[in-house]
């Protein structure tokens, strides 16, 4: 054999790290070296970038051609090898696929310079990382108040995040958390809730054509009305505070008329009638140990060792800055709202890998809905020890608006006592210093409660 | 300062030798291109200016190989990284080396592989589309690792001869596949 091919047999070994301590500094040292050495791995990892773009692209007009997917009958036919995650594959070879297509769309339709869209609404409200995607491909994630949309597709990217946008008739919508609504005005508003929370103020529309709102499991007529929607895999939460929403199941038809202070759960496996709001409650707490539902972060179920935790994951925010952040939804799904009375408390019991300063706060809405602010202390690094646990209590009194809301600080309240909330959360900015929270609590200033 | 467009146009023309980048960090084509694919939206949504092409390339394989390198420690196979100052090496070469690769590269790929026998593409297609491992290639054709190695490494060699010979012209030597 020679020189030159048993360096290349060494290096593809290398870098399956099938090579002895030896044979890598060896390779390595080639690889700083010599010349010929570097210009083969470059040409390896082109060619291997490039028959993977091929073959996507045969796996595309395949899909065209037969008008389903094909990587499964091919990953028999090759023979899967037992245990290799197959269907994952296929997804990320769609994905793959798909993304390919997104950017050759995107940078064709930029090309193009289409005519521009008719703006449709205007951002009334922002906080957080959110982002908005128009139709031809555009992404912003930085808005100013009164900045005009065309249709497109807003993202709250982080559990802090809230988006409002006002559509040109002055109805109003707003997504918090991490949620994702596409919408459109083309003579009939028309929303398509993926993921999330949204909330709507909805002025009378035109008549036959109400307001519209797509979750993955129902669909909802609003005309001069209050409402809120939680979209999750398999159901749908509305609840009116003012007028009547008209909901339909998707799975059987079954509709229902929502009237004020009502709500109803559209799911494949609930009697869809509307019944009254639950009584609010001033007290909550986690439960992870049941699972991770309701909540953001990297779960890990109880062990003889420790506790149910939820670790810190990153979220970009709009200005560039990473938090890792946990968080958990208080008054979602089917629980009762929980209202905050002044003298409640934070509890939050966690641990810190490294020391850090650490941001605790609360999203809270009104009562009809309407985004009410986020609420946060700042607790410096040395409450924090590294790689120790901690348990605090804090007293919301001493939470502050978040300072992102400036802009509409004059519409918020400036505490969130007597607010519904929505999500408890917290962060460490820039760094990742391991925050795992086992528990929270809300802790009602009513005995007993 | 660059426009949007002048940014996007360059990605997309240096596409291949930014995603091979991406590809020596985390040797997965998919996520090679995933990491192509955050590289021009971090690119497109602004939150970057360029004032020169080379600072656009500079930049997106600096933020190739650091997404690389991210996703390996998330994945726990930083074992298998090559040192910092050999991937930079290699960005280096690739962004000095004469024109970039364009759709007519592929294309001759797309010939050459077209050429090679059956048996030489359904490996290569296990190995960089399906995301095998040589050790699991081996096990699928049934054929021992080493060769599998060898095979590997001479069809690199063959398609080279044969996408340079393809790209010089039909007729000269070297514009088929082993």
């Amino acid at each position: 054999m020679s020189s030159a091919a048993s360096k290349r047999e060494l290096l593809l070994r290398r870098f399956e790290g099938r090579v002895s301590a030896e044979e890598r500094a060896q390779v390595n040292e080639w690889l700083r070296t010599d010349a010929e050495a570097r210009a083969f791995l470059r040409e390896l990892a082109e060619q291997a970038v490039m028959i993977a773009d091929i073959e996507r692209e045969a796996l595309g007009r395949q899909e065209a051609l037969h008008g389903r997917a094909t990587p499964l009958a091919d990953a028999g036919r090759i023979g899967a090898m037992p245990g290799r995650p197959t269907s994952r594959l296929v997804m990320r070879t769609l994905l793959a696929v798909a993304a390919s297509t997104i950017v050759v769309l995107a940078a064709s339709l930029y090309f193009q310079q289409p005519a521009a869209e008719p703006h449709i609404a205007k951002v009334s409200g922002t906080s957080g990382a959110v982002e908005w995607t128009g139709d031809g491909g555009q992404v912003v994630r930085d808005f100013d108040i009164g900045t005009e949309l065309s249709s497109g597709t807003i993202e709250g990217l982080a559990p802090g995040s809230w988006f409002e946008l006002e559509f040109n008739d002055g109805s109003t919508v707003a997504i918090s958390g991490s949620s994702m609504l596409t919408f459109s005005d083309a003579g009939q508003k028309k929303l398509h809730l993926k993921e999330g929370n949204a909330s709507g103020k909805v002025k009378p529309q035109p008549t036959g054509k109400p307001m519209l709102i797509y979750t993955r499991s129902a669909v909802l007529e609003a005309q001069g009305a209050r409402f809120e929607v939680e979209a999750e895999l398999a159901f749908t939460m509305l609840n009116v505070s003012k007028g009547t929403v008209r909901i339909k199941r998707l799975t059987d038809g079954a509709t229902a008329d929502v009237p004020a202070k009502h709500r109803v759960i559209a799911a494949a496996d609930r009697e869809m009638s509307p019944v009254p709001g639950p009584a609010s409650v001033n007290g909550w707490r986690s439960q992870l140990h049941l699972g991770p539902g309701g909540t953001q972060g990297n779960w890990s179920p109880k062990t003889e060792e420790q506790d149910a935790k939820l670790g810190a994951v990153p979220f970009t925010t709009r200005l560039g800055k990473t938090i890792y952040t946990v968080s958990f939804g208080v008054s979602c799904g089917d629980r009762p709202p929980v209202t905050l009375l002044p003298g409640a408390r934070l509890l939050v019991r966690g641990r810190m890998a490294s020391s850090e300063r650490v941001f605790f706060g609360v999203t809270v809405r009104q009562s009809n809905g309407e985004f009410a602010g986020n609420f946060q202390t700042v607790r410096p690094a040395g409450e924090f020890p590294g790689g120790q646990a901690f348990e605090r209590v804090f007293d919301f009194r001493d939470f502050r608006l978040d300072p992102s809301l400036s802009a509409v600080k004059n519409r918020l309240p400036s505490d969130p006592f007597h607010s519904v909330v929505e999500s408890v959360w917290c962060h460490t900015l820039d760094k990742q210093a391991g925050l795992e929270i086992a528990e929270v609590e809300l802790i009602s200033p009513i005995e007993g409660e | 300062m660059l426009s949007e467009q002048d940014i996007l146009q360059t990605l997309m023309r240096w596409r291949t030798r930014v995603s091979a980048a991406a590809w020596v960090v985390v040797q997965e084509a998919h996520t090679a291109e995933d990491i192509f694919q955050n590289v021009a939206l971090k690119a497109m949504t602004k939150e970057v200016a360029f004032e020169s092409e080379s600072a656009v390339l500079s930049w997106a394989f600096i933020t190739a190989r650091r997404e690389g390198i991210d996703w390996l420690r998330r994945h726990r196979r930083e074992a298998n990284c090559l040192d910092t100052d050999i991937l930079e090496l290699l960005e280096r070469e690739w962004q000095s080396a004469p024109s970039p690769p364009s759709g007519a590269r592929i294309e001759a790929l797309r010939d050459c592989l077209e050429s090679a026998p059956e048996v030489s593409r359904h490996l290569l297609k296990l190995r960089y589309f399906e995301g095998y491992s040589c050790d699991e290639v081996a096990k699928q054709m049934g054929i021992g690792l080493n060769t599998i190695y060898k095979r590997v490494s001479r069809l690199h060699g063959g398609l080279k001869e044969c996408i340079e010979g393809k790209l010089r012209g039909p007729e000269a030597p070297g514009a088929q596949a082993s």
